[in-house]
């Protein structure tokens, strides 16, 4: 996924020309608005307005049937355990065993799954438009700490690379015989990653030891005022894009404040 | 540069450096040789401060860089006199894009924006990657990698650059472009340029002082045609010399009085010059082609670790079964029509590639990155499934299936051995293979200690595999491969990493094992070790196969291998050049060409 990001991060679309601190504001506006509300309409209509940004940021919408994916077991616990469990369940389902499965909890469940799929459905317009750069200096402009905005920047940098020497080293000890996709899930889980990851470790460690001199060799923690090449600049688009939302922010608020929910969570 | 009388160790360690003195003026060109562990690498990290300042230890003697201690001055001072580039490619690149990249030694020491982007610019063209701005590190080439970290290191416009053996992960492409870069920098920018390598023949040419290191201390310093004259010391401290050297020291009466020659074209003009007068004599002694003696001794002879069901090879030599009465209806591998495309790729990385290996053959893979080598292995490996074409294996399809069993039959021995070791001793580290295929408890002992024998380990079957030198750990690699009995023997780019005698040791491992039956396959770019233990050569090139014929044959199509950015051995090359006096063309070898250039040595007149 990071390196989709990153790949993606160079294209050109309206979007990737907004000020990452633009983008971000974007992306704050409506997590609150995720945050705030429990109106599952509310929160589907969030997730349309993340996916127009994705459409406009040429962002590949087969990511989102990934995501729906990747994220479909936790909702599908998230809603198990919200039936039979919700405190405010009134209209029983079905019963199993000694528990009773019902409506309330379900939507509950239902509406906590959207929650956290419109926040995430949202964290792409900011990572997959913006390459790497322009993103650390936005964090320097909202003055985070220099060393926290280059560790993240390493970070980025360096988990292709790791995900290529794990893949190396799975390679490597298929051709010794260890063939780790034959194994069965749980001996794989206590004991079967033990032959990559102890490589995987020691690889990274020695490379960690270059990057140190690496890093130290480029005057890092030089006693000056750091300067960036990355310039940030608010344009027109910029404030437009802010209007909208704030906009869009305020009626999806009032929307889900003003008009009834389809279930009523709260004690009554 | 002023080193006097120093002297390192690394906590716990030897001392790295004994009693160095060594001046370096403005704008000089010096390559530092040395085995591995000559201390090399430490000598370059004292100049630039990261010794002992980042990575401590015990410092004797003083070290002065452009009028600065390098012990009194913090690193980031010293990051402005002297840009440094490691051998690692990928682990000095920081930043996710070219320029970040580039910037980010200028942003440290807050150069303003305007200027920033002048000198990124500046940077970018001297190192010729200009237009590749935008692209992330994992998009370039390893040349373009280590001519990113010289940009890197270029933009806070340092007077010196140190590079720790810059090429020796690159291929030849690689490290042309990187000798191009610094040959650059050091005439048109007055840059002084220190650089530690293996690469002889670069050094030869490019370079005006070679510094030589033998167990951290200075034994020669001179131009290169007056050190490499020693032949005596450099064979001693295990030092590849050029074969145009060896050459010329083996063919030195009748030559003119001038200095020695360092490359092709001058060393054929002095030979021919030599030829037409009719006044040339080879010195008896044959050069020798086996590297360093004073090399640890090479493996242990004859235990029986052969393939169970190997053969020995045919009297004929190995590579000749291929094209002549060897050739066989069923041979050991034969690959048909195969070809694979990666995902999200525009270009098939292999297209249709046939190749027959027989058994008992000694092949050399050749062609530059990207021209399908690796991808072949993998596929070969059951590492990836091709998308087209069919592999057999001793006339058995090679399926998903069968690709389980595969390292029964076909061992791969990778570049970097670090990828595979976990286990506590050598011994349980060749063991790990022969559980994972199933090999009875009984018969593992008596497989690994012949495994061990012949990669000349028995002494280590103890020892924590992380505790062994580099080469070392390649050999228990090695061992852990041939423990498991396969037939076909791949070794990919036995040298990388390497210093002269190492790069040797590996395939001396390989020839004994082929002696024995096993097949083996060498994916190199080291020509010198094609000539010496190839029979044949598969040249491939953007997935094709370019040229399949014995070494010699291939050898002798220069303008082919240029293609690949490939090249004979320089005694080939002058062989080719010399043929108008009558010497044979087809040398691959300095000891061949002195025996091809005998019998008209000493016969007068130009050629006709």
């Amino acid at each position: 996924m990071t390196i989709l990001a990153l790949r993606h991060a160079r294209e050109m679309s309206p979007v990737h020309a907004l000020n990452p601190l633009t983008k971000l504001l974007v992306v704050a506006i409506f997590w609150l608005v995720s945050l705030g509300q429990f109106n599952p309409l509310v929160l589907i209509g969030l997730i349309l307005v993340a996916l127009t940004f994705w459409r406009v940021a040429r962002i590949p919408l087969r990511g989102f049937a990934h995501l729906l994916i990747t994220l479909s077991i936790v909702f599908i616990v998230l809603t198990t355990i919200n039936g039979f469990m919700f405190y405010n369940g009134k209209t029983a389902l079905f019963r199993l065993g000694p528990g009773t499965f019902t409506l309330e909890g379900f939507w509950f469940g239902v509406t906590i799954s959207l929650k956290i799929l419109s926040a995430v459905t949202f964290i792409p317009i900011l990572t997959f438009t913006t390459p790497m750069p322009r993103l650390m200096a936005a964090m320097a402009r909202l003055r985070l700490p220099y060393k926290f905005i280059f560790t993240f920047g390493v970070a980025m940098r360096f988990t292709p690379m790791v995900a290529q020497t794990y893949r190396d080293i799975v390679a490597s000890q298929r051709l010794r015989g260890y063939d780790l996709s034959a194994m069965p899930p749980i001996p794989r889980v206590f004991r079967g990653y033990i032959p990559i990851f102890i490589p995987l470790v020691l690889t990274l460690l020695r490379r960690a030891a270059d990057l140190d001199i690496a890093i130290e060799s480029r005057a890092f923690g030089a006693p000056v005022q750091r300067t960036y090449l990355e310039e940030l600049r608010f344009g027109i688009r910029d404030y437009s894009v802010i209007a909208v939302s704030v906009a869009v922010f305020v009626l999806l608020f009032l929307y889900g404040s003003l008009i009834p929910q389809l279930v009523n969570f709260s004690h009554s | 540069m002023l080193l006097e009388g120093v002297t390192f160790s690394y906590p716990g360690a030897h001392r790295a450096l004994e009693s160095v003195d060594l001046r370096i003026e403005h704008g000089e060109f010096v390559a530092l040789m040395g085995a591995n562990g000559a201390g090399k690498t430490t000598l370059c990290l004292l100049l630039n401060g990261v010794v002992p300042n980042v990575i401590g230890g015990t410092l004797e003697g003083s070290i002065t860089i452009d009028g600065l201690s390098t012990v009194d001055h913090h690193v980031y001072e010293l990051a402005e006199r002297v840009g440094v580039v490691l051998q690692d490619p990928d682990a000095q690149i920081l930043a996710t894009t070219v320029t970040a990249e580039v910037a980010f030694a200028a942003e440290n020491l807050g150069v303003p924006r305007p200027e920033m982007i002048d000198r990124i610019a500046r940077a970018l063209d001297v190192v010729r990657l200009t237009g590749y701005e935008t692209r992330a590190p994992e998009e370039l080439s390893g040349g373009q990698k280590q001519r990113l970290a010289i940009a890197a290191g270029l933009v806070m416009d340092p007077p010196i650059f140190v590079l720790d053996e810059p090429t020796a992960q690159l291929d030849p492409i690689g490290n042309v472009e990187v000798f191009d870069v610094l040959e650059r920098l050091n005439r048109e920018s007055g840059s002084t340029i220190v650089i530690a390598t293996h690469n002889s023949e670069d050094a030869a040419r490019r370079a005006r002082r070679v510094v030589i290191l033998d167990r951290g201390r200075i034994v020669a310093d001179g131009p290169p045609w007056e050190v490499f004259t020693n032949v005596e010391l450099l064979d001693r401290v295990g030092i590849n010399i050029p074969e145009v050297v060896r050459i010329q020291v083996d063919v030195a009466a009748g030559l003119d009085d001038g200095p020695l020659a360092l490359d092709v074209v001058d060393t054929v003009g002095r030979l021919a010059a030599g030829l037409a007068r009719g006044r040339l004599t080879v010195r008896s002694r044959s050069a020798p082609s086996a590297p360093a003696p004073n090399a640890p001794e090479p493996s242990a002879p004859a235990p029986n670790v052969t393939a169970p069901n190997a053969t020995a090879p045919n009297a004929t030599a190995p590579g000749a079964a291929a094209f002549g009465s060897g050739r066989t209806d069923r041979p050991l591998l034969d690959v048909s029509g195969l070809c694979f495309t990666y995902r999200d790729a525009t270009e098939p990385a292999l297209d249709g590639i046939d190749l027959r290996v027989e058994r008992g053959e000694f092949l050399a893979l050749i062609g530059q990155n990207g021209s399908g080598k690796s991808t072949l292995v993998k596929c070969l490996a059951g590492l990836l499934r091709p998308t087209a074409g069919e592999i057999r294996i001793d006339g058995e399809l090679v399926t998903p299936k069968l690709a389980r069993t595969l390292p029964r039959r076909l061992g791969v021995v990778l570049q970097n051995p670090d990828t595979q070791l976990f286990r506590m001793s050598v011994f349980e580290e060749v063991q790990f293979g022969l559980r994972n295929i199933g090999v009875p408890a009984d018969e593992q002992e008596q497989r690994i200690e012949a495994a061990l024998d012949v990669a000349g380990l028995r002494e280590s079957a103890s020892v924590y595999p992380f505790k062994l030198s580099f080469g070392d750990r390649r050999k228990v690699a090695v061992a852990a491969i041939v423990a498991m009995g396969p037939e076909i023997l791949i070794f990919d780019e036995p040298t990388t990493g390497q210093d002269y005698a190492g790069r040797y040791r590996l395939c001396e491992i390989a020839e004994q094992l082929n002696e024995r039956g096993t097949t083996v396959i060498m994916i190199t770019h080291d020509m010198d070790l094609v000539a010496r233990f190839a029979a044949r050569s598969v040249v491939l090139g953007l997935g094709r196969v370019l040229l399949d014929a014995p070494t010699r044959e291939v050898f002798g199509q220069p303008e082919l291998l240029r293609r690949t950015y490939l090249q004979p051995p320089q005694a080939a090359l002058v062989a080719q050049a010399l043929t108008a006096f009558g010497v044979r063309a087809d040398c691959v070898s300095v000891a061949e060409l002195l025996e091809a250039i005998r019998p008209v040595a000493g016969k007068a007149g130009l050629p006709a």
